[in-house]
């Protein structure tokens, strides 16, 4: 009887949840994935048709803009941008676990930056990469460590890496709050149990804190990884995904699409193939990190 | 429990603010409301606006006018949005690269029926009736002010230099080399992302080739692509080269932020430039260190070919107070309120009265202009391809192989295949 | 012994040196940003670069909140933020205590994957369908209705850690409850939410930052002036001819403060509380 009552009532919790998400998130996407198969273009709206599945085939094959590169790109912001905000949120966190004084403080400001809006990133890390009055050239020749500035966003050899520098700036906060709570979670007897067995402070972190913290670890990444893929700011506003296509990735060229060109089908495509890109590998990562804990 | 129940207490207050706060609409009746939608805003101009429409309101207080003035880079966006969702908007404020989307959809009426007894017809300068009937062979758009380039000069520069302000593209380019000396001065501020075509690089590259299209920047009169002909290749060259010897190598990268940075920095000493650009020099840099000439014009040629760009206002067929939507926008295109308008944002007003009797668009800084409205021989404003589909998409294709071009990837003759192969010509 | 005592003091060295780099890393670009807001505006683009305003003034902040009225932007987004995560907090605890007592696995799988697939949804595929569909119903230029969507836009990611919030808490706490004459909602409220209060903070403060720093959504939504958020205002001060980097920097600074506010508070919750729930996938 109670068994009974209680599904009843946890259906009526669960109700408002997904009546909201359906409404507001699947309702509105549904009507949008149909864009990416029209010829969409705000140039002329008054008569648009199916057109199968010409956007695609226009994004994968403009050798302007190469589909190929583009991807590339793509993988390299996320998976670069993603482990290293994970390793250095993670030895944020480990920093943090044991309290110092003025640690409250201290955490405020190596935290804030989570707090910076995507689009004023751009502008700030654009001002202090600038090849010529930037402030990074400025510190790096008083300092003597170079004696030409560099040109971080013009040059294809160091733009990805300055716009991955600026997100990695913005995320360790994310990881180095979320791992710094699953580490506090430890219980210290593992600790003392590994430290009898004689292991030392490298085999304790990788046999007894990555194991326990693995749960919050899979899901943190899983949700970074998503969010960092439709995160086109940064690079939107320190390069527009150039010099030449160099830091061009899926979500930048997506915005390029609808934002310059009004093109809302091919902008839509785009955005199937993050959704497509994004849902597998998702299937596959937690399929992959289950198995082990069931 | 206690902590619970005042959690609840003030997500119940604050939401219940936030209705309050919504919905306060005013349905007076007898009071028309316009909504007017700008699309290049900027604070002072925003506050320049709503200082002429509160004017206007109390001049006719049965109309009422919204200013929606969304951020620069997302406004026609917005705007287009908004038409395209049915959302209530009047006025829209169009401009070159805008009016033929506006036309193509069918949000923007005809004007010609209000301008046939117009006080201030015979006013309206020549190009002014041009700009209006853009598209369509008819007024689409009252035009307001046009953007016109001009070259910024640091004089405090070039006097230490000892060199003479440029007036061709060769001087330009020789004075830019002289002031580069490759560390920490490079002579010219150039603009190499979003737009950089539209604002220099095609002026400073096509300035020799003879005989451009007054409809369309990239044909010349005899149907060729502008820059498959001989002057146009040498031209692109010249400006490879400007890039090379004469700009600083981040260029590359520079949108207007970046530009404006190395000019009033004094890391560069040429900038070219829209008039709203004085008003925020005017914040940074006194007027004694940098002037306005002419655009440098084809030492070959003698003539110079630029945007022709110009904004105004066009109201909406969904309107449903046309008359006072006239009204309204035919206050803001006054030659007095022209003016003001253009005085204060930084613009090149669009009546000859204007010209002729404001002392201010004569002098000084504003002489640039009005000597180059006044040489349409020399100073030849063309338009760029606006009413073709492509012209959306030709931004982001130009600068990638602009780009491409720059950094030594590919040719000239490379470059300018890709680009005839776009257009078509 | 003194080997040990040695080893031990190159560790807290070397701790020390590394907790420095990280705060002269994350805190470099702020600096940047509050010295240009102290600068007049003929000093912010020198080169060779000034790092040290000769003049430190607050005439930026001053403009900021006269000219740009930047006051009503702070309560605007305060409003649409507090209630936009409270919402959110306040359903997915009941979304995600749900989740994590029904008995049905698989079922929840389903749910669980239908919450993880909304964060792979680029915002702009959802725009124009959700604004045609909001004008509609007339619910443009309303700062209720923004703050609606916002509350979903993060609904998701609030459930699903929500969820691992309750995995952590043992059921015998409600059965004991129940059986002494609760109902299941009260037993939530009186024995489970306290237990997750922490928790229900360090939800509330990331919902708090997303929603206090979305663009798009805003700039679609909201018309009027004096509805703007802090995003649109900032956004603003960017124009055809160039950034306002007087107030642009003092509004930057001016809207950090609530969201570190909320960092420096919550802080200890949102470490506490993911102490007691972690984040379970």
């Amino acid at each position: 009887m109670k068994e009974r009552k209680g599904f009843d009532i946890y259906l009526l919790y669960l109700i408002p949840v997904f009546l909201l998400i359906t409404v507001v998130v699947y309702y509105p996407v549904l009507k949008g994935l149909v864009f990416a198969f029209q010829d969409y273009n705000l140039f002329n709206t008054t008569n648009i048709t199916f057109n199968g599945f010409d956007n695609f085939r226009h994004i994968i094959e403009d050798i302007a803009f190469p589909f190929g590169q583009i991807l590339c790109n793509t993988f390299v912001w996320v998976f670069a941008s993603l482990v290293l905000q994970f390793i250095f949120g993670f030895i944020l966190a480990m920093l943090l676990k044991k309290p110092f004084p003025g640690r409250g403080i201290y955490t405020s400001f190596v935290f804030y930056t989570w707090a910076v809006s995507g689009f004023a990133i751009g502008l700030i890390w654009a001002w202090i990469f600038n090849g010529q009055f930037g402030l990074m050239n400025d510190i790096l020749m008083r300092l003597h460590l170079i004696d030409k500035p560099i040109g971080f966003l013009s040059d294809p050899k160091y733009a990805m890496k300055s716009v991955i520098m600026a997100n990695v700036w913005y995320g360790i906060p994310y990881f180095g709050i979320m791992l710094l709570a699953a580490l506090q979670s430890v219980p210290e007897e593992l600790y003392e149990a590994a430290k009898v067995d004689g292991a030392n402070a490298f085999t304790r972190l990788f046999s007894v804190t990555i194991p326990y913290i693995r749960p919050t670890i899979i899901s943190t990444t899983l949700l970074r990884m998503m969010w960092i893929m439709n995160f086109p700011e940064i690079i939107y506003g320190m390069t527009s995904g150039g010099p030449a296509n160099s830091t061009n990735i899926l979500s930048s060229y997506m915005l390029n699409k609808i934002y310059i060109e009004f093109d809302y089908g091919q902008g839509a495509a785009i955005g199937v193939m993050i959704m497509t890109l994004l849902f597998t590998f998702a299937v596959i990562y937690i399929g992959i990190t289950s198995r082990k804990e069931d | 429990m206690k902590k619970i129940t005042m959690l609840f207490l003030v997500a119940m207050l604050s939401v219940s603010m936030v209705f309050a706060q919504g919905n306060k609409e005013s349905a007076d009746s007898g009071v028309v409301e316009l909504n007017f939608i700008e699309t290049l805003p900027s604070p002072s101009r925003t506050a320049l606006i709503q200082s002429m429409i509160d004017e206007f309101e109390a001049q006719n207080p049965d109309i009422k006018v919204n200013l929606i003035s969304p951020p620069y880079e997302q406004a026609e966006n917005k705007m287009t949005m908004m038409l395209n969702a049915g959302e209530k908007l009047d006025i829209v404020e169009s401009r070159d690269a805008t009016i033929m989307q506006l036309l193509n959809n069918k949000h923007v009426i005809s004007l010609e029926k209000y301008l046939a007894d117009w006080e201030y017809s015979d006013d309206f300068m020549d190009i002014s009736w041009r700009a209006a009937r853009t598209v369509g062979d008819e007024a689409y758009i009252l035009p307001m002010i046009y953007f016109a380039k001009g070259l910024f000069v640091r004089t405090d520069i070039l006097e230490e230099k000892g060199i003479e302000i440029p007036t061709t593209i060769e001087e330009l380019y020789d004075a830019s080399v002289a002031l580069t000396d490759g560390e920490t001065h490079f002579g010219y501020a150039i603009r190499g992302k979003n737009k950089a075509w539209k604002v220099s690089s095609d002026l400073i590259s096509l300035a020799n080739v003879p005989n451009i299209s007054m409809d369309n920047f990239y044909l010349t009169e005899d149907g060729q692509f502008s820059y498959a002909t001989e002057e146009g290749k040498a031209g692109l060259q010249r400006y490879v080269d400007l890039y090379k010897n004469a700009v600083a190598p981040d260029g590359i990268n520079w949108g207007f932020n970046e530009q404006l940075n190395a000019f009033v920095s004094g890391v560069s000493a040429f900038l070219i430039q829209d008039p709203d650009s004085i008003p925020v020099l005017d914040q940074q840099l006194s007027r004694d260190k940098y002037t306005v000439v002419p655009v440098p014009v084809g030492e070959d040629t003698g003539v110079v070919y630029q945007d022709f760009a110009f904004q105004g206002l066009s109201i909406t067929s969904s309107c449903e107070h046309p008359d006072a939507a006239w009204k309204f926008i035919s206050f803001m295109v006054s030659p007095e309120n022209n003016a003001r308008f253009c005085r204060e944002y930084g613009a090149i007003p669009v009546f000859n009265s204007v010209f002729t009797d404001d002392e201010y668009f004569s002098s000084d800084l504003f002489k640039a202009w009005n000597t180059m409205f006044n040489n349409p021989d020399v100073y030849k404003f063309v338009n760029y391809p606006i009413t073709s589909e492509k012209f959306a998409a030709w931004e982001p294709y130009n600068q990638q192989y602009m780009q491409q071009l720059l950094m030594g990837n590919i040719t000239i003759d490379e470059t300018i295949a890709k680009w005839q192969e776009y257009w078509g010509y | 012994m003194s080997t040990h005592s040695c080893r031990k003091g190159l560790l807290t060295a070397g701790r020390f040196i590394a907790l420095v780099a990280f705060l002269l890393f994350s805190i470099g670009p702020l600096l940047w940003i509050i010295t240009t807001s102290l600068k007049s505006t003929d000093e912010i683009y020198t080169f060779p670069i000034k790092y040290i305003p000769s003049h430190p003034s607050f005439e930026s902040y001053r403009k900021l909140f006269s000219f740009a009225d930047f006051g009503m932007y702070i309560t605007n987004s305060l409003l649409v933020t507090v209630s936009g995560s409270i919402g959110a907090v306040f359903f997915s605890m009941f979304g995600g205590y749900a989740l994590s007592r029904r008995k049905s696995r698989r079922s929840n799988k389903v749910l669980l994957l239908v919450l993880y697939f909304t964060q792979t949804v680029p915002t702009f595929i959802l725009m124009v369908p959700l604004y045609t569909m909001v004008v509609k119903f007339h619910g443009t230029d309303n700062l209720t209705v923004l703050s609606v969507i916002y509350m979903v836009t993060v609904l998701a990611f609030c459930t699903i850690m929500a969820k691992s919030f309750f995995d952590r808490i043992p059921e015998s706490l409600e059965e004991a409850a129940i059986i002494d004459g609760c109902t299941t909602t009260q037993a939530l409220f009186r024995v489970v939410m306290p237990l997750v209060l922490p928790g229900i903070v360090a939800v509330f403060s990331f919902a708090f930052t997303n929603i206090w720093n979305e663009l798009f959504i805003a700039i679609m939504f909201i018309s009027s002036s004096s509805k703007m958020t802090v995003p649109i205002a900032l956004n603003s001060f960017i124009s055809k001819a160039g950034i306002s980097w007087d107030i642009m920097s003092a509004g930057l600074v001016m809207a950090l403060l609530p969201t570190m506010i909320i960092f420096a508070v919550g802080q200890k919750y949102i470490v506490a509380g993911l102490t007691d729930g972690g984040v379970k996938g």
